[in-house]
């Protein structure tokens, strides 16, 4: 009595088992999702290949070496950065709006919805080129330092320049003026990208 | 603090001359901070510090409060109550009790060399680089906050909510404890703390290690003073008219 | 020994049994919500803030883990000291302490604000100047050698018997640095005005001695009623005047805390802050620690007309854990409350709550997280009673006491 019922659980189980193996595998052969093309495109195609057949297999490795090389070490060259990767994988508009990770297009999610792999990098970092938040939250006191960045010391308000600095010398001046320079175009050329 | 009274009668009586380089000029030499190289680690040969004038801060520090709030996006948590909310940098008053003489000052990690923060933690989030500079590698971070009991400044908040729509050159989220990070992601790449820039007037940022460096020669002709400098923290964080 | 102990399983699949594990699986069940509701919505939900970081959760924790390194002590001094009235209470001594272990380690590690990153800790992320990570090799260690104590007090082979009394030592001196590095988290905190202080070590030694012989006298007089046993009173004016001497030991490295702060000027705030503001601490400190958790238990014990009382020692006992709670929650949450202090004699305020005394309140998740714990650690005790001898046949006094007529 007995072993006939668990000869029919038996037999249950394993056409289950068969039918879940038959459609699971059936799916592996279904297309991958279609990823979002990156906002920037590299000069070659090879040197694009190579990286898609690294980033593919290895990007988390790669994102996992570098998070402790920048967070500890500050080193802060823009292969394989989290940041570098967003500016050129996502775009700041998509349909009119901002695409965020929650968004099945977002090209993270894409893929890491497809095989089921929770995403953990966005509960923290941006997901996004610099979101609109960073741009419309400017304070007006950041108009002052822009004032002083920008080169045109002579016309700062008075009340923001050290009494010490009324006499600063022309030679001071220029040289501030040519390093804040330098350094203006060094942020231009981080944002633009790789 | 008399004594630092009395460095500044002397600065203002007389010595205006000299003060001017040595005091804060950091409209001049704001950029006296050079970028690394982006692929090289920093080293301990740097040891990245403020000073922070309070007699010229004319807003009691608003202005690098606000500032810090851009750079960093925190304090508009929608969930958190007001003792849950973020704060890494503060405005302080304080008011002598037998004197009655107040002053404002900014409060934020004071970057100590020997930090309190960094021997509790059990995972070794909380973390000073070599540099100096004190922060938390969220990465690890287990949300545990021993480092927020240990910190004798207060200068830590943990976050008790998801997050979204953070700013992409500082990471915060749900579960970690976080704080003034001295902008590392500024100054790596040669910029000044949004702090310091807010206030150019009152606040030098520099290296400690570099005889020459203007916060250097500030400090070594006036001093200054280090908050609950009885810990013997040696704090990378000083101040003026405390 | 008159006899050699026996023990034995508990047999009974009674409703008592079943309802037991019942009841204190459906609390398990609250704390798990508990659990998946902070997880989900983040600590926003508690009553813990940047200010009083660490909560209620922290408190169950901290006396679970406490208790358990007292509740060994038990088997200790059976082991150590040679008493053998008290070796048959041995086993379930050291069961119970691993239980009340495990208990406390679920609900600090449930708290966790990122639970995902301890694997971080497992590839290598441990910082050992940090005395949480010294803890985690204590609590693991601890465990590991209750593992190896049941088992030279269970199995009859030689060489079990023959490493009884060793490892009894080595869990004796374990538990001290346990209990020492439990303590330590506070005693180190250089900042902060309630804690910083050595004495919090030993203080809190000789506390897991009342929380855990408390729990183990509870234990002890509810298995044996509802398994039928005989219970005979040499062994439970052992346990009862066990007891009351830690209870006199914690009240004076107690008041030895108290004073030494008391003649530093710099601790006169905080001192006055808890035990004679208007804050509940003082209320707590003083009705709920000492009075009701010391005093009373004292009496109860001591008052000649409640000798052999069971009721009365049962309600010590029970007095004793409430005034450990108490004991913990005022240098917990009050060490927390009183506010830091950056500048001495001056008035200080800011948008950080700089200067004021931190508010608190746990809410029901906190509460239910932490009963969650202390359930968890009572059915791993329930159940192991079923699967180990852990209980004696008999602890009528004509077995346990040579000396008995």
């Amino acid at each position: 009595m007995l072993s006939r019922y668990s000869k029919i659980i038996q037999t249950v189980l394993l056409s289950s088992l068969v039918l879940f193996l038959a459609t699971g595998l059936s799916a592996c052969d279904s297309k991958p999702p279609k990823l979002m093309k990156a906002v920037k495109q590299f000069e070659s195609n090879e040197i694009r290949d190579a990286h898609i057949k690294n980033m593919r297999i290895n990007h988390m490795d790669e994102l996992l070496h570098k998070r402790d090389e920048t967070v500890i070490k500050g080193i802060r060259t823009k292969k394989h950065s989290l940041k570098a990767c967003i500016n050129c994988h996502i775009p700041e508009q998509h349909n009119g709006k901002e695409l965020k990770h929650t968004d099945p297009e977002h090209f993270c999610s894409t893929c890491h919805g497809y095989v089921a792999q929770q995403l953990d990098c966005f509960q923290c970092h941006a997901d996004r080129p610099n979101n609109g938040k960073q741009l419309s939250n400017k304070a007006p006191d950041d108009n002052v330092h822009k004032s002083i960045a920008s080169g045109s010391l002579s016309i700062a308000p008075e009340k923001y320049l050290p009494s010490s600095m009324a006499g600063i010398s022309s030679e001071l001046k220029s040289k501030l003026t040519s390093h804040i320079n330098t350094n203006i175009e060094d942020t231009s050329n981080q944002s633009a990208g790789e | 603090m008399s004594y630092i009274d009395s460095y500044r009668r002397k600065f203002l009586g007389g010595l205006a001359g000299t003060a001017a380089v040595a005091s804060l000029a950091p409209g001049v030499f704001l950029r006296e901070v050079q970028a690394k190289p982006a692929e090289q680690a920093v080293t301990d040969k740097v040891r990245w510090g403020m000073l922070i004038d309070t007699t010229k801060l004319t807003d009691g520090g608003d202005a690098c409060v606000k500032a810090c709030q851009n750079e960093h996006g925190w304090g508009h948590d929608p969930e958190s109550n007001d003792a849950q909310q973020a704060q890494w940098i503060r405005k302080v008053t304080v008011t002598e009790k037998l004197t009655g003489h107040t002053t404002t000052l900014p409060v934020m990690c004071q970057h100590c060399e020997t930090a309190p923060c960094v021997d509790v933690c059990p995972t070794g989030a909380s973390m000073k680089r070599a540099d100096g500079i004190v922060q938390v590698n969220k990465h690890i971070c287990i949300g545990c906050r021993y480092c927020m009991m240990a910190c004798p400044y207060k200068a830590r908040s943990f976050v008790h909510e998801n997050l979204t729509d953070q700013l992409p050159g500082t990471p915060r989220g749900k579960g970690t404890v976080e704080s003034c990070n001295m902008c590392v992601n500024r100054v790596d790449e040669g910029k000044n703390p949004a702090c310091v820039d807010a206030a150019p007037q009152a606040m030098l940022f520099g290296d400690l290690n570099d005889p020459q460096s203007r916060i250097s020669i500030a400090l070594k002709t006036y001093g200054g003073t280090q908050i609950r400098a009885d810990l013997g923290l040696n704090t990378g964080v000083r101040y003026w008219g405390i | 020994m008159a006899t050699k102990a026996i023990f034995s399983e508990v047999k009974s699949n009674g409703l008592g049994y079943w309802s037991t594990l019942g009841l204190l699986g459906l609390v398990v069940l609250g704390g798990v919500w508990a659990f998946t509701y902070m997880h989900h919505h983040g600590h926003y939900v508690t009553g813990m803030n940047n200010q009083v970081v660490w909560g209620m959760p922290h408190v169950f924790a901290i006396f679970l883990i406490v208790a358990a390194s007292g509740a060994a002590n038990i088997a200790t001094i059976g082991t150590v000291f040679g008493k053998t009235i008290y070796q048959p209470l041995g086993r379930l001594s050291a069961f119970l302490a691993g239980s009340l272990l495990v208990g406390g380690l679920i609900v600090l590690l449930l708290d966790l604000g990122s639970i995902g990153h301890v694997i971080e800790m497992a590839k290598g992320a441990l910082n050992f100047k940090s005395i949480f990570a010294w803890n985690m090799l204590l609590y693991s260690g601890f465990i590991a050698i209750i593992a190896v104590y049941l088992w030279t007090m269970m199995d009859r082979r030689k060489t079990a018997k023959s490493l009884y009394k060793p490892v009894g030592i080595a869990n004796m001196v374990w538990r001290f640095l346990l209990t020492m590095g439990t303590g330590s988290i506070f005693g180190f905190l250089v900042a902060r005005q309630y804690y910083d202080a050595a004495i919090l070590a030993p203080l809190f030694i000789v506390s897991s001695y009342v929380f855990g012989t408390a729990i183990y006298t509870l234990v002890l007089m509810t298995s044996f009623k509802m398994t039928g046993r005989q219970l005979g009173d040499s062994v439970l004016n052992r346990l009862r005047y066990t007891l009351a001497i830690f209870i006199v030991l914690v009240l004076f490295f107690e008041l030895t805390r108290h004073l030494t702060n008391l003649y530093a000027t710099e601790h006169h705030g905080v001192e006055a802050y808890i035990l004679s503001g208007d804050s509940k601490f003082t209320t707590m400190f003083w009705y709920g620690q000492v009075l009701l958790g010391s005093l009373v238990p004292l009496f109860l014990i001591w008052c000649r007309f409640l000798k052999n009382n069971r009721t009365a020692l049962f309600l010590a006992s029970s007095l004793a854990i409430v005034g450990g709670f108490f004991q913990l929650y005022v240098i917990l949450i009050g060490g927390q409350s009183f506010p830091l202090i950056l500048f001495p004699n001056a008035d200080v305020s800011s948008s950080y709550f700089d200067g004021v005394s931190n508010a608190y309140s746990a809410t029901t998740a906190e509460i239910l997280l932490g009963l969650g714990g202390v359930a968890l650690s009572l059915i791993l005790v329930v159940v192991g009673m079923k699967i180990f001898r852990l209980l004696p046949v008999t602890l009528a006094d004509a077995n346990v006491d040579p000396h008995h007529k």
